[in-house]
Order: C-alpha cells, then structure tokens, then sequence
C-alpha cells in the first residue's frame, strides 16, 4: 500500500531535482555574453522549486501518519525529507548564480576555470541525483570522492580574484561576483555531497557524513 | 456523493444514552473509519445503520437516518431489503454450518430469488469479488467450517456482497485474524470500494490509516471529530482526537 | 516424604474411585440379577406368541405390541407439540415474566410423579371425556407426560444454538420464521433428536400412568382399534409379581419380561449415544 506512495513522492523529488538542473545551465548560459538575460527564467522555475518543495513535505509527513513506515521504508522517507530541502537550498543557490551571473553579463571574462567548475559541479549533481534515482550506494561514495575537486577549483579562483583585485581595483565587483558564484557552486558541491550521504544510509543504514570512513 | 447521512441521532438503551447528538455524513464509493475506545457507541453506530438495534427490547431512538433519500426508521420501511441492500460483517467469522455454497446462496435465497442458474452465477461473482473464488471453486460443496479464520471473513463478506448491497459494514473484521489474513482482507477493502461504500468499525488506529479515506472519532457517545483521514491524522482539531492518536487513552 | 498435598490427592483419587466401583458394581449386580433370573426364559417362542395357561407358559407378544403402541403413539402427539411449544417459547413469547412463568411451570411438570398423571389421565381421558380405559387414554396420558420433558430439552437444545449464527441470518434480510427454520432447527435438531429417543425410552418403561388408564391384565387378542385395552410389558410384570396366583412359574416369567424391556430401554439408550455421536462429529462446532 505505502509503496506505490513512496514511489510516488521519490517522482517528484527528481522532478524537482530536474527543474533545478535547468535552472543551473541557464543560470550559467548568462556568462556568455551573445545569449540573452534567462533570470526572469530561472526565477520561474525556482517559484516551482519552492511550490514542490511544500506539496513534497506534506506527502512525507502523511506517508509517517498514515503508514507508519519501519526499517527501509522508514530511512528512505527521512532521507527524503532531507534531500527534499537540500534541494530547496540548491534552488537558491541557482538564484544567486543567476543573479551574479547577470551582473557579468557584458564583460568578457578571462575565467576559464568557473566554465570548468560549472561543468565538475553539474556533473557531480547529476551523479548524485541519479545514484538517489537507483539507490546505488558505490555511485553515491564516489560523488563524496570527488567533493575535493570542487573544492580546489574554489581555492584556485579564490586566488585568483584576490590577483586580479590587487591588479584591476577599478573593477573589484566584477571579480567578487566572480568569487560569489564559485562560491556558490561550491555550495552545490557541498549539498550534492549530502544528496550522496542520504542515499547511503537509506539503502545501507550507514552513515558516512562528517568523512566517516565507509 | 452523500450515501448515509444522520441528523440529530440520539439513542437509548433504557435509561442509557448510548449516542448523542450524532450527525454524520457517509461519502459514497469511499472507506470511512470509525474509532474510538472502547465503549464509546461506535459498533452501536454502525448497527443503526441496518436496524439490528432493533432486537434490543429497551431501544428508544429519536432523529433521523437518511440512506439515500429515504430514512430507515420509518415505519413503512421493508427491513429485508433494508439490511440486504446494508450488509453486514461481524468481528467473529460466523459461517453458518453448511456447505461453502449455501452460506454464499442464503440471501438470495431469503430474498426469494428461485433460479439455480442466477444464484449459482451470483455465487460466484461474490466469491469471486471477496478473492475467495480460486480456494474453493473446487470445493464448493464442502462444509464451511472446514475453512481457516481469514477464509471464513473473506466468505462472510462474500455472503454479505452476495444481496449486492449499497453499503457494507464492517464491525472490527480483521480483529479475530492473524496479520496475514488481516493484510488480505484490508487490500480486498480498497478493492471494493469501488463499487461499495464501506464503513468499518476498528481499534486499530494504524488499520483506519492505512485503508480509509474518510475517520470518525467518537467518544462516550458524541461524534467528536470527522473528517479525511489525511488530515485527521496529522492535524486535528480536537484536543481529544490528539490525545486518542497519540496513545494518551483508549 | 510423600508430601502433604500429595497425599491428600491420594485420598480424593481413591475416595471417588471407591464411589465409582460402588455405582458400576451396583448397575453390575443389578443387571446380573435380571439376566441370570429371566434369561432361561426368553426365547423366540417367548417374545412372538401370547401367553397361555394363566400366564404360567406361553409368551409375551401382546404386551410388546401394546408398549408398541403406547409410546409410538404418544410420541407422535407429544413431540410436535412439544417441539413447537418450544420454539414459541424461545422466540415469540412475551413478555417476559410471562415466559419464565411457563418455563418454571414446564420445569415442575416434568419433575411431578408419573402416578400423579396416571390419575389426572383418569380423571380426564377415562371419566370425563369418556373414552374409558383404552388404548388412546393411555396414549394421551402418556403424552401429557412427556411434553415437559420434550419442551424442556428443546428448548435447551434451541438456547444452546450460538447466537452469531442468527445475527448473521438477520443481517442478510432474512425474517424471524425464516431464521428459525433455516438455522436455528437445523442447528439443534441433533440434541432434539437425542432427546426424542430418551423419552422414548422412558415412556417405555412408565407403569403408573397407564395402570388407570391403559391397561388390563390380559386381553386375548391383538388390539384393533384405539378404544381397545392394551397390555403392557411394565405393568404385566407388576401384574405377574403381585396379582399372579402361580409364583413358581410366573416370577421367571416376569424376570423374563424385565429383561426383554431392559433391553428394549438399553437398545433405544445406545441408539440414541451412537446418533449423537455421530452427528456431533459432523458438525464442527
């Protein structure tokens, strides 16, 4: 009975998940200055973020009262809890991307890095999301490996906005935008890796949070 | 779609006021719970709605009971098409002593209906519908009482859907059962439900949450709270519904 | 050390075996005594031919014919009455002082001295209505006896019948008539039954309320109709025991007739055990 309803509030966290991925790529698409200004866009979409995040909550909380769910069913349920407001705040991270993003809009960038950053961070959502899809704890572990690579990117354009701030005064607040969207991809990074952690201790009980060794 | 609707139903046994001031109104085509602890009228509830009060010398009832549009207590009312129409399941499974295939005949029988060939294709339509058919097509002519526990629940609600009623009522059906039989006959719940509108007593809060979409929660006598069960069971609106879900008594 | 309780249990074991040796050995003697006074002579002559020579040779043939008739008749009377007294009782009766009047009133009746009815049956059956000593005064009178005892046990037999069933056949539309015949008569006819074949057996054996009513000491022919006298096995052994004028050959005589309606009373009390038990095994309550 309680299955089909678990099944049915997992759809709609990867509905969710979907429409924050398409959020990020055309926070991002903004950089590049011949495309047009898709805020109003990602504003849209972030309106649905949040409506889902609500109808999601209501769903878990009436799958514990009317079912009460044990063992499995009961760790995927709180799991799904918590990935259901992780995604919340990734949605606003995309916002703050999108935001700073539009600020950049008309000057070239020498940024390569940020492109590079971009593409480790939607690649380690899109494995996390889908380690969730299919419960595969050996794809989840390897989304917190590779946590670190993010994390360098970040240090790296850290770095180099300090540089280039020293260098380039005049146009500090184009490099701190710079630095508030790596810092916020970073962030991402960071709830991919709990969206991986979730995932484990729903199918294995285990929990491999604070770098606990699995 | 209102199936059953009381309005100001007040009941006595003697000097005892068994139901206060009940007015409720049953969805069609849906499940509705009703619980309580224990004493609180819900079985005498459900029994109004097919007049077995009426066996009860000291019954003194006053409002009314409206099963569509008609109301049941009036006194022209045909109480054989009155409780064929309502049929009932009881806590115990009382399979009558005879053959599988007698018991699910009998109401056709007593409704006067004399064609073998539409009570036997009746018969097997109902056992059929109460998920029994493939345990006992074979062996239709065996005694009744030669069936497990949950097998004679799913017969006597085969017997009961046999007068295809409106309304099933179901007192605590599963309480006499193993976790098995309970299971089965719950999924066997929502199944029917789509042709019967089904009421059922219960103890088992978790039981009222999992298969109905309507609950009632009564206490000494009163209809305290009604609604989806959705929200009855994570916000209700009264105190003593709280305290009833959460395990402070009953 | 044999302990205190287990010696007490000791005791109680053998006090109530004691009692129990006491009780068969008593139904042993008694038995005994019968067959061994009565068995030499009991022959097929002695059950298929009337007796000659002023009761001192010859048979019993008339008087198992006249018990024949006597219970088989009375029976016929008496159990449908009683059966559907019963049932009115149990379902339909009211109100309720009224009913527990009767069932007390029922009760006394089957207790009474079956001479108490054999002088009721008199005064009414013989004088009153006129029908002399005959084979139908004995017959009623022998009904009127039983009818409590029927009444009783059907009663119970129908009070013994789960009350769950009848739920059921009301939940399903089915009315009062159509309850009781269909559940409630099926479901306590096995113990109706059994009770049916006691009576028998006792109105079998029931001297006192035929001795006014019935009964004569001889008759040469076969009764041929019901205002005829009949005789009877009970009373032709209390007539050859206290009014024979030949003990010598009359007491085996009697002996003989006892152990024939020992039997007889035996016979019926086994058929009775074996329908019961078989009908208790086929249902499964």
């Amino acid at each position: 009975m309680q299955e089909h309803r678990i099944q049915e509030l997992k759809a709609k966290l990867l509905e969710s998940a979907a429409l924050i991925q398409q959020m990020l790529s055309l926070a991002m698409i903004q950089l590049n200055p011949k495309e047009s200004s898709s805020f109003d866009e990602v504003m849209a979409l972030e309106a649905r973020v949040n409506e889902l995040e609500l109808k999601n909550d209501t769903l878990a909380i009436n799958l514990i009262a009317l079912f009460q769910p044990e063992a499995k069913d009961l760790r995927r349920i709180m799991m799904m809890f918590r990935i259901n407001s992780d995604l919340e705040r990734l949605g606003d991270q995309a916002v703050n991307i999108a935001e700073s993003a539009r600020h950049l809009q008309s000057y070239e960038l020498d940024f390569p890095d940020i492109w590079q950053m971009q593409e480790a961070t939607m690649e380690m959502l899109t494995n996390s999301i889908t380690a969730f899809l299919n419960e595969d704890t050996d794809a989840a572990t390897a989304v917190c490996a590779n946590d670190n690579i993010i994390d360098a990117f970040n240090r790296a354009i850290y770095d180099r906005v300090l540089t280039g701030i020293k260098g380039d005064s005049a146009h500090a607040e184009r490099y701190l935008h710079v630095l508030r969207i790596a810092k916020n991809l970073e962030r991402i990074g960071d709830l991919a890796t709990n969206i991986a952690e979730n995932t484990v201790y729903l199918a294995l009980g285990r929990v491999i949070k604070h770098n606990q060794e699995l | 779609m209102v199936k059953i609707k009381t309005e100001n139903l007040n009941l006595h046994f003697g000097l005892n006021h068994v139901l206060k001031d009940v007015n409720i109104s049953i969805n069609e085509r849906k499940i509705t719970a009703i619980i309580g602890p224990s004493g609180c009228g819900k079985s005498t509830l459900l029994r109004t709605f097919n007049r077995m009060n009426d066996f009860a010398a000291d019954l003194k009832i006053s409002g009314t009971v409206h099963l569509g549009e008609s109301d049941i207590y009036e006194d022209k009312v045909d109480l054989s098409r009155l409780r064929a129409k309502v049929g009932m399941v009881f806590q115990k499974p009382n399979p009558f002593p005879k053959t599988i295939y007698q018991n699910v005949a009998y109401g056709l029988v007593i409704q006067g209906k004399h064609s073998r060939c539409d009570i036997y294709t009746r018969v097997e339509e109902s056992l059929k519908a109460a998920w029994l058919w493939d345990e006992v097509k074979d062996r239709l002519n065996s005694s009744a009482m030669c069936l497990s526990g949950g097998q004679q629940q799913r017969l006597c609600i085969a017997r009961a859907l046999a007068n295809s009623p409106d309304v099933l009522l179901l007192d605590e059906p599963t309480s006499a059962l193993d976790p098995q039989s309970t299971a089965k006959i719950e999924e066997l719940c929502l199944d029917l439900k789509e042709k019967v509108s089904i009421l059922i007593v219960t103890h088992n809060i978790a039981q009222a949450g999992r298969i109905s979409d309507y609950t009632a929660f009564m206490y000494l006598g009163e209809l305290v709270e009604f609604g989806e069960t959705s929200q009855v069971f994570t916000v209700p609106k009264d105190k003593r519904t709280e305290a009833y879900l959460t395990g402070a008594f009953g | 050390m044999i302990s205190q309780r287990k010696l007490k249990e000791s005791i109680g074991i053998g006090l109530i075996g004691f009692m129990m040796m006491l009780t068969i050995g008593f139904l042993l003697i008694f038995v005994y005594r019968i067959f061994s006074q009565g068995i030499h002579v009991v022959s097929w002559e002695f059950i298929s031919t009337p007796p000659r020579e002023a009761m001192t040779a010859g048979g019993i043939l008339p008087a198992l014919i006249g018990t024949f008739w006597l219970t088989f008749l009375a029976v016929l009377i008496s159990v449908p009455v009683g059966i559907f007294t019963a049932i009115y009782l149990n379902n339909y009766a009211r109100p309720r002082w009224f009913v527990s009047t009767l069932k007390i009133t029922i009760n006394t009746l089957a207790g009474v001295p079956s001479i108490i009815f054999g002088l009721f049956g008199m005064a009414l059956f013989v004088n009153m209505l006129n029908l002399q000593v005959s084979l139908i005064s004995g017959v009623l009178t022998l009904a009127v006896l039983s009818l409590p005892m029927i009444i009783n046990a059907s009663e119970e037999a129908l009070a013994s019948v789960p009350r769950d069933n009848s739920e059921a056949s009301y939940a399903l539309g089915a009315s009062k008539r159509q309850t009781i015949q269909r559940i409630l008569i099926p479901a306590a006819l096995p113990n109706i039954l059994t009770s049916i074949i006691l009576v028998v057996g006792r109105v079998a054996g029931e001297t006192a309320p035929i001795m006014y009513t019935a009964v004569t000491f001889f008759n040469r022919q076969l009764p041929k109709s019901i205002h005829d006298e009949v005789m009877a096995l009970p009373y032709h052994i209390f007539a050859l025991m206290t009014e024979g004028t030949k003990p010598a050959k009359q007491v085996p005589i009697a002996y003989g007739s006892a152990l024939v309606l020992m039997t007889l009373v035996l016979l019926i009390s086994s058929t009775a055990l074996a329908l019961r038990y078989y009908l208790r095994k086929k249902r499964q309550w």
